[in-house]
């Protein structure tokens, strides 16, 4: 439960300074980059701008590093799947059923980097920012939808709740098990099927609580002039600083190079590799 | 209410002489949806600014849907409440009214609303619209009217009891409510926790002025108020200073509340025979009529 994807680190560093909603942003656009990039030189420019925020974070690589754990198997099932049933390029090594390509080898080189820093890129952004101020800059940024009618603050609101309450919630789940487990419930023995089970009667005083816990949240919020969206300011403004400034230009010289490769214009670099890796075949 | 100027609750108190009625309800009867007998019936209280009250009843006698009905969280369906000169039942007056007398609930968990003591604090003014600047010196001067400033980033869940109810008033005193009803808000705390409650909450009636309702199932809590009333079956049976609520031994049997101790060792003594004052009911003045009369 501890390691969870991503999870908060306190810190005061520039990517934590950052405004969140230029994080999200710029998250955006990188998946988008690292989706769009197909060559050497894009990966090399994304690499540097990754590595230069996970060095600027002060989180630690390690820490970056981890956030890959839950998905590696994701990122090795997709890798083997594009080594192993890849038809085109010229044949490597050929056994049995199995035939691996050149292309496939590139291919599957490109997926499991791409996907490494996707995660990598994506958990920086929840590792310096905290859910509340997520939270907030997602509902600034969604702000544009309310006029075809999407309930953004609804939305920023339930999220703020959920999180308030998730504690409270483990705590009462907590409380009903010790007072079950008194009355003799048994919750770590038996098969799957028998715990599963066991949670059903935990499962009911939960809901019970949390249905409680909404009716009286319900009326303090609106003891306390809770009335939508309609005329609510905020006591947190965000405002652009210069760290944000830079971080956008940083990211601008990224996105120019990876545009230029889309466009074909770093071609030589990439045949040059290429044919460092593989002198014989023409790809 | 004034938005703009000085924050309510730092106000030297306000206009002595001059008292107007914080709450005034005039004959109110209230029945809940669904319901074949009145939660409220026909009960007519005032509370006047500055004043610290207390009410007391058993369960389910009406204090809670008295409460509500003085912030207009519901509104009667007889009679009238008048909240600091405003009817509850003039809506276009609700979010004045509700700012005007905030409210403290039973469960310390449940009326927290985000996830960083500040935050939560920030909650009313953002409601009413208050600009940004004016909601940050709002939420820190409450914070710091209840003792948790050092608390402001902490995460409401990692609060004790206490801290959490201090919270709650602090996010009542934001909106610069001149009142606050506070619903048992000691039941779920521990000694030291009520005690941190109500002292922050006598100071704020004694330094800041601020009309206090305290609900309560604590004799102890509501001797320490000007006036006490006494609800039952949904109506109002019996009002007047703790001395003398306390004092009238029928109505306090008959409504199944039991006095604070003084007053409990003093009924027991006359019992046996002794003769004391029938109005003592502090502990300093219970034991200076016990020695008196040995
Ligand atoms: N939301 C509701 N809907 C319907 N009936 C209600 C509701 N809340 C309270 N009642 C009923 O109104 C009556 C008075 O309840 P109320 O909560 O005001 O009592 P109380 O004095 O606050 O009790 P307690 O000491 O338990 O808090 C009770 O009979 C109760 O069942
Ligand atoms: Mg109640």
């Amino acid at each position: 439960m501890r390691s969870t994807f991503g999870q908060y680190i306190p810190g005061a560093s520039v990517l934590h300074r950052m405004d969140p909603r230029v994080k999200i942003v710029l998250t955006v656009l990188y998946v988008v980059a690292v989706f769009l990039t197909g060559s050497l030189i894009g990966y090399a420019a994304l690499t540097a701008f990754v590595l230069t925020a996970i060095f600027l974070s002060r989180v630690g690589f390690g820490t970056v590093m981890r956030a890959l754990k839950p998905l590696l198997f994701i990122i090795i099932f997709t890798t083997v799947i594009n080594l192993f049933f890849n038809s085109t390029g010229n044949t490597v090594l050929s056994w049995w059923i199995i035939r691996i390509t050149d292309a496939g080898i590139i291919n599957a080189l490109r997926i499991s980097y791409r996907l490494t820093l996707l995660i990598t890129g994506t958990a920086l952004l929840t590792l310096t920012t905290n859910t509340v101020d997520l939270t907030d800059a997602l509902e600034r940024l969604l702000r544009p939808m309310k006029l075809i009618r999407f309930p953004v603050h609804e939305l920023a609101m339930m999220m703020t709740i959920a999180l308030r309450f998730i504690p409270t919630l483990m705590e009462e789940t907590d409380r009903i098990m010790k007072a079950q487990k008194a009355r003799g419930a048994d919750f770590e023995t038996g098969g799957a099927l028998k715990r599963a089970k066991a949670m059903v009667p935990l499962l009911i005083p939960l809901f019970v609580s949390a249905f409680r816990i909404a009716s009286d949240l319900a009326l303090a919020m609106e003891a306390r002039c809770y009335h939508g969206g309609e005329g609510r300011t905020r006591m947190k403004t965000l405002r652009l600083g210069r760290l944000d400034l830079w971080a956008g230009m940083a990211f601008c010289v990224v996105a120019a190079a990876v545009v230029c490769d889309q466009c074909g214009l770093f071609a030589f670099a990439d045949n040059a590799v290429r044919g460092l890796i593989f002198p014989g075949g023409a790809l | 209410m004034d938005k703009s100027g000085n924050v309510g609750y730092n106000k030297t108190k306000t206009k002595t002489g001059e008292f107007m009625d914080a709450i005034r309800i005039e004959n109110c009867t209230f029945t809940y949806e669904g319901d074949t007998l009145p939660a409220v019936d026909h009960v007519s209280l005032t509370v006047r600014e500055g004043e610290f009250v207390a009410i007391l009843g058993h369960n389910g006698s009406g204090k809670s849907s008295l409460a509500k009905l003085m912030n207009a969280l519901e509104t009667p369906d007889e009679g009238t409440v008048t909240v600091a000169g405003m009817r509850t039942d003039e809506t276009d007056k609700l979010w004045q009214i509700r700012a005007e007398a905030g409210m403290v609930f039973q469960n310390p968990d449940n009326q927290i609303v985000a996830a960083i003591v500040e935050d939560d604090v920030a909650f009313g003014p953002e409601n009413i619209g208050v600009k940004p600047a004016e909601i940050r010196r709002r939420v820190d001067e409450a914070l710091a009217a209840v003792g948790m400033s050092a608390y402001a980033k902490h995460a409401p869940h990692t609060l004790s009891g206490g801290q959490k109810q201090r919270v709650a008033i602090a996010g009542i005193l934001a909106l610069q409510s001149r009142i606050i009803i506070l619903d048992e808000p000691t039941a779920m705390l521990d000694p030291l926790g009520r005690r941190e409650v109500l002292d922050t909450i006598r100071r704020l009636n004694r330094d800041d002025g601020i009309t206090i309702v305290l609900i309560t199932h604590f004799m102890e809590e509501a001797a320490l108020a000007d006036r006490v009333f006494v609800m039952e079956d949904a109506r109002l049976v019996a009002e007047g200073t703790p001395r003398e609520v306390f004092a009238d031994r029928d109505m306090l049997r008959r409504t199944g509340l039991t006095p604070p101790n003084p007053v409990r060792l003093r009924n027991c003594l006359t019992d046996e025979g002794l003769a004391l004052p029938a109005d003592a009911f502090t502990d300093e003045e219970v034991i200076e009529e016990i020695c008196r009369s040995l």
